[in-house]
């Protein structure tokens, strides 16, 4: 392993986490992650450091604007598909192909057919003549890096939108660069300025795997699954009643009033699909600091989702941007922080609701006066609790 | 998909929740000042050397940004809701306990700038904690910015990065529960205030007063000949000619 980076991205139960713990937490969750950075910042020397991880199990791609399809295919060895006739010969190549994970540098530079691709490998496929194929086995993860500039979140972008469809977690690697100390000790070592793609570690393919499988059969914790529901459906709400995604274009434009300071016009509602990141970033980092720790230790499920949030919010377009320059310097993480402490303060607050709420859905009989206490931004508790209640009758029938 | 519902949320038992619920007094459903306030610019305030600059503080999970304190106090005769809306109109704010804290401790140190940046003398300094703190005729008080309610403070934060201030709910917690009318020392309350202003059970024993948070009541710092009292036992709608108010801005 080469790089080097104790600048600490988060702390949890009081264990630092650093990039290379949320490389690591990819891996575990197996989530795609985006590193933007400038050159040198370290990003293509991590994602090799993950490859190392994996032994020949991986596929190091360089980005190039007169990269074809075609020689995507021979880079992973899938030159014969071209002559392939039908679906079982295309499998069979297919079927061949082992890389748990797809490393791609300079990503940006890449023609939107190969992206495309590209982005297919990463979640586990080839696509061919509208046909997906498996490929990795069951566990396949793509790691990206790339300088996008700083109007690639907006919707008019292509590259945007693809990326917050297919990368789960976005990180701004100049954001938390190493510390002085860190390239001291980097600097010592070698003198070597190329990225080290000398492998010298073990294959630990199937470790990762199998840590990756014991983490998707944990069941989520309650607590989680509230707050993804609060990022989804309570920051969609709007204080005129209106919704968020209803709005479109309108937002954040027909936000008024004092409003207008606050973080409704701020930030968006999670996605299904991010809010499912979310989860399992958090799951994952949980499980890392539980690593660390050596022993079970009490995490701060608020704590652990909100830094969650923050790293698969980032740069995933929920946020406002003129706000962000105007309010935040320009700074997404700020921002983020901004967010999350007033969704501590929302939580907070309704937490004892909460807990009443939930002794309602033991209790199998829906309580007014206690699905009232939720208004506002909380207003999707009286559905999930009125659900809930239900689904508990309903067993106790059974 | 089966959802097994906890018995735990957030680490607290659910069981009794229900009743704890169910048999608290019915609330406002929204904060009257829940909605954000956008807070003007202060440089262009022209008595800007009015103001005493509170710097940014960090206290656990609260903060505030660099703040301009009116020395003279404002406002009076007016109840603590008025009070709000007066400030509001302004652009202003009311000091949090925390914050007033904090500008005693400024004060005290004897080394603070006004609203220009010029620094201040000790004596100026002096004059107003004095003013403040001193037991003494005639009778002073100001209000504070803390409400509380059912073992909760409501109080305003500043959010420095999109200026603007908004209502916050948060428990209680670590601080004396009890009145002391017999005292607790000024100084140490100064010392070991907790996140919220208030003093801690660990606040050695003094000659300020304290009044302990009550339900429905507010918070101000009154002091006269007899006496200097924390009061967080006060009548939301108290207006006297005594009680003002010193405004806060958040500096640029």
């Amino acid at each position: 392993m080469i790089y080097k980076n104790s600048t600490e991205l988060m702390q949890l139960a009081g264990y630092p986490v650093y990039m290379s713990d949320i490389a690591d937490a990819c891996l575990l969750g197996r989530l795609n992650l985006f590193m933007i950075g400038d050159t040198g910042s370290g990003k293509t020397q991590l994602a090799r450091d993950m490859m190392d991880k994996f032994g020949d199990k991986t596929v190091y791609i360089l980005g190039r604007n007169d990269m074809d399809t075609r020689e995507l295919f021979q880079q992973i060895n899938l030159e014969k598909l071209k002559t392939a006739k039908t679906s079982a010969e295309i499998k069979e190549l297919t079927d061949k192909i082992n890389y748990h994970l797809v490393v791609v540098d300079e990503l940006p530079n890449c023609v939107p057919s190969v992206r495309g691709q590209l982005f297919n490998l990463f979640d586990g496929f080839v696509e061919v003549n509208g046909k997906a194929y498996p490929i990795g086995r069951g566990y396949s993860i793509g790691v990206a890096a790339g300088n996008l500039g700083q109007k690639f979140t907006e919707s008019s972008n292509d590259l945007g939108r693809a990326l917050k469809d297919r990368m789960h977690v976005i990180i701004d690697s100049d954001y938390f660069s190493p510390k002085p100390s860190d390239t001291l000790e980097i600097l010592a070592e070698n003198t070597n300025p190329r990225v080290n793609f000398q492998s010298d570690g073990l294959d630990q393919s199937e470790e990762i795997i199998n840590k990756h499988n014991e983490l998707v059969k944990q069941s989520t914790p309650f607590e989680k699954l509230v707050l993804a529901n609060y990022l989804v459906h309570g920051l969609d709400y709007c204080n005129n009643g209106m919704s968020k995604r209803k709005l479109k274009d309108q937002w954040p434009a027909a936000i008024t009033s004092h409003a207008k300071g606050s973080d409704e016009a701020l930030v968006l509602p999670l996605s299904t699909r991010a809010a499912k990141s979310t989860i399992r970033l958090s799951q994952a980092l949980d499980s890392i600091v539980q690593g660390k720790a050596g022993k079970p230790v009490d995490i701060n499920l608020l704590e652990s989702m909100m830094q969650a949030y923050k790293f698969v919010a980032a740069y995933s377009g929920v946020l406002n941007d003129a706000s962000v320059d105007a309010n935040y310097s320009g700074d997404k993480y700020k921002t983020l922080d901004a967010v999350i402490q007033t969704t501590q303060a929302q939580v907070q607050q309704q937490e004892d609701n909460i807990r009443a709420g939930l002794e309602m859905v033991k209790s199998r009989k829906v309580n007014q006066k206690i699905l009232d206490r939720f208004t506002g931004r909380w207003t999707f508790m009286r559905d999930i609790l009125t659900y809930l209640a239900q689904q508990e009758g309903a067993k106790n029938e059974n | 998909m089966k959802i097994e519902i906890p018995d735990r949320f957030l680490g607290k038992p659910i069981k009794g929740a229900m009743d704890k619920i169910l048999k608290e007094v019915p609330k406002r459903e929204k904060s009257k000042n829940a909605s954000p306030i956008v807070a003007p610019s202060s440089s262009n305030l022209t008595d800007a050397d009015k103001y005493i600059l509170l710097p940014s503080m960090q206290h656990g999970n609260y903060s505030y940004p660099d703040t301009l304190v009116s020395m003279e106090k404002n406002h009076f005769n007016k109840d603590w809701n008025k009070t709000h809306e007066v400030l509001k109109k302004e652009g202003a704010y009311m000091l949090t306990i925390r914050q007033f804290a904090d500008f005693l401790s400024l004060l005290k140190s004897g080394k603070a700038f006004d609203g220009t940046g010029k620094q201040l003398n000790k004596g100026k300094l002096e004059n107003v904690l004095q003013e403040i703190t001193e037991v003494r005729d005639p009778w002073r008080s100001e209000w504070l910015d803390a409400k509380f309610e059912d073992g909760n403070i409501l109080y305003h934060k500043f959010d420095g990065s999109t200026k603007t201030l908004v209502e916050v709910k948060e428990p209680l917690y670590n601080y004396i529960k009890t009145d002391k009318e017999s005292g607790i020392s000024l100084s140490d309350w100064l010392k070991k205030a907790n996140v919220h202003g208030l003093p801690t059970p660990k606040t050695n024993n003094g000659s300020l007063c304290y009044y302990a948070p009550v339900n429905g009541k507010v918070a101000g710092f009154y002091v006269g000949s007899g006496r200097a009292l924390l009061y967080c036992v006060s009548s939301p709608a108290n207006a006297v000619s005594s009680l003002g108010v010193r405004v806060a801005r958040a500096k640029n």
